[in-house]
């Protein structure tokens, strides 16, 4: 099974080198995890390798999408949007589960072997869509079932209640049938706030078992933070800056990164380099970057 | 060239026209058409004056309603030699059955053929007090030749009993009636006027369908074919 990058930092070693082709991931977070970051990274990332990105919202209006996107170092995202590789499906939970039930069979079998980047934000409402929990199952194992079939699929759930508890229905149906879920703990009353992430399951890889610290930061999105090692001076930032462009330019071609992949890179290590807040260090996350795009020496 | 992403927006978002675009444009929107495919579900085989009569509209408005119910496909209008006549899609009618029911459709033939359901053994004189004394010779002619009774020479009278076609219509009657529904279900699905059935009293199906606000009740026979015509 072919491996592809997830477009968050750090986050690949996590997952035995990325995600299934084909496969569905299932993204479970409370408000302000990083669900929408998480999903806009994930296309992105697919975008810059030039396969087709299909974004299905059921909250957010597509242009809030963008706005946060590109505070996250996604600077060209509009330019996706031009160009007709990446597509915003604006719906409702039941318009979309209508579409599920009457249409998705035909459309699948019209697109079949497609490898595009789905993601649907949240999948929350589509669940709710049905009342029956056996009616919510059969719908989300059939969704599920037939869009691994043009692409490979990525679904947010809003964890609703005590966070860590996955009990609630609408969560456990989406994590039984996705083949990847990946949590995202997010303690927003804690001082500070306290970011974590474990990847649940992962069939059909060795995946990573504990928690993983993760951070948002402006210009780069949603990273996994390494074992802490002693934060870089500020001094250091010019040099290492100046290796990490280095670096950039030298192994860009290579790594068949397009113009466009490039300059949105710089423009991450701009957002890093001037970096101040909290106790991200921009190095570290540098660092993430140039692993994200194989880009390491 | 098209994209995969671009195909999916339009199909997501499409139903919402097709939605109210097919409910609107659904044969079913109109009250009186709505009448008029009751009566045809209850009335197999029924003529386009005798459901004038009974819903008490001209002529040429029940052949209107009539003629877009068949082109909707909802109804369907049997090519029976020179007389049109109507029966709900999905029943699957033989041309003998066809022929049968279109016998009832003469008021003497069913006044007769329900007084013989009621009385088997029935004489021609008993008929002729109960029916038109006109049209009995032919009434009889016609229902006998179609299976609808049998008669018996019994000394100087002749009696009359239910004959072979009533029992084989009233059996296959709730088999037939349970693939119309069926379809009709579907149909009613496909035109997105979101039907939901419950079974009422007296082997009634009714069906509740809606779009936009308005909301309407269709009630279609669930075990006779012939009941609401004896």
């Amino acid at each position: 099974m072919r491996k592809i990058k997830s477009g968050v930092y750090g986050l690949n070693a996590l997952m035995d080198g990325g995600i299934n082709e084909h496969t569905t991931t299932v993204v479970i977070g409370s408000p302000g995890a990083g669900k929408t970051t998480f999903a806009t990274q994930y296309l992105r990332r697919g975008l810059e390798d030039g396969e087709d990105a299909v974004f299905i919202t059921l909250d957010e209006a597509p242009q809030e999408i963008i706005k946060n996107a590109k505070l996250m170092g996604w600077e060209d995202a509009e330019s996706y949007l031009e160009s007709g590789n990446l597509v915003f499906v604006d719906a409702g939970g039941k318009q979309f589960s209508n579409f599920i039930r009457r249409e998705l069979s035909d459309f699948v079998r019209e697109w079949e072997g497609h490898d595009a980047r789905i993601v649907i934000d949240p999948l929350t409402p589509v669940l709710w869509s049905v009342k029956e929990k056996y009616e919510q199952r059969e719908l989300v194992s059939f969704l599920l079932r037939q869009t691994r079939r043009i692409g490979t699929v990525l679904c947010t759930l809003e964890e609703h209640g005590v966070v860590g508890d996955l009990s609630a229905p609408e969560l456990i149906i989406p994590m039984y049938l996705g083949d990847n879920v990946i949590h995202l703990r997010y303690a927003s009353h804690e001082h500070p706030e306290k970011r974590e992430l474990k990847i649940i399951k992962c069939r059909n890889s060795k995946h990573s078992r504990s928690w993983h610290p993760y951070g948002i930061v402006k210009g780069a999105g949603l990273f996994v933070q390494r074992p802490k090692e002693p934060v870089a001076g500020r001094a250091n930032r010019g040099k290492v800056e100046a290796e990490v462009r280095a670096i950039l330019e030298k192994l860009a071609p290579e790594s068949k990164l397009n113009a466009k992949a490039l300059a949105s890179l710089h423009h991450t290590v701009d957002s890093l380099v001037a970096e101040t807040a909290g106790d991200v260090d921009p190095l570290e996350v540098l660092a993430l970057v140039l692993e994200e795009y194989g880009l390491e020496e | 060239m098209r994209k995969l992403g671009q195909a999916l927006k339009q199909v997501v978002s499409e139903p919402v026209e097709t939605e109210r675009g097919a409910a609107a444009r659904s044969v079913l929107m109109n009250a009186n058409r709505r009448r008029v495919f009751e009566y045809v579900a209850w009335h197999p085989c029924c003529a386009a004056a005798e459901i004038a009569h009974a819903l008490d509209v001209s002529g040429p408005t029940a052949a209107w309603h009539l003629r877009k119910l068949a082109e909707a496909g909802y109804v369907v209008e049997p090519v029976l030699g020179r007389a049109r006549r109507y029966h709900v899609a999905g029943m699957a009618l033989e041309p003998n059955e066809l022929g049968g029911l279109a016998a009832l459709a003469d008021e003497t033939a069913r006044s007769a053929l329900a007084a013989i359901v009621q009385r088997p053994g029935v004489t021609t004189r008993d008929l002729a007090d109960r029916t038109d004394r006109a049209g009995l010779r032919r009434a009889v002619r016609t229902l006998a030749a179609a299976g609808w009774i049998s008669t018996v020479v019994d000394g100087r009278f002749r009696r009359y009993y239910p004959g072979p076609t009533l029992a084989a219509i009233e059996r296959s009657a709730p088999r037939r009636l349970r693939d119309f529904r069926r379809r009709l279900l579907r149909r009613l699905e496909r035109d997105w006027l979101a039907p939901e059935a419950r079974p009422a009293p007296g082997d009634v199906l009714e069906i509740d369908i809606r779009f936009g606000g308005v909301k309407a009740t269709l009630r279609v026979p669930t075990e006779s074919l012939l009941r609401s015509r004896l």
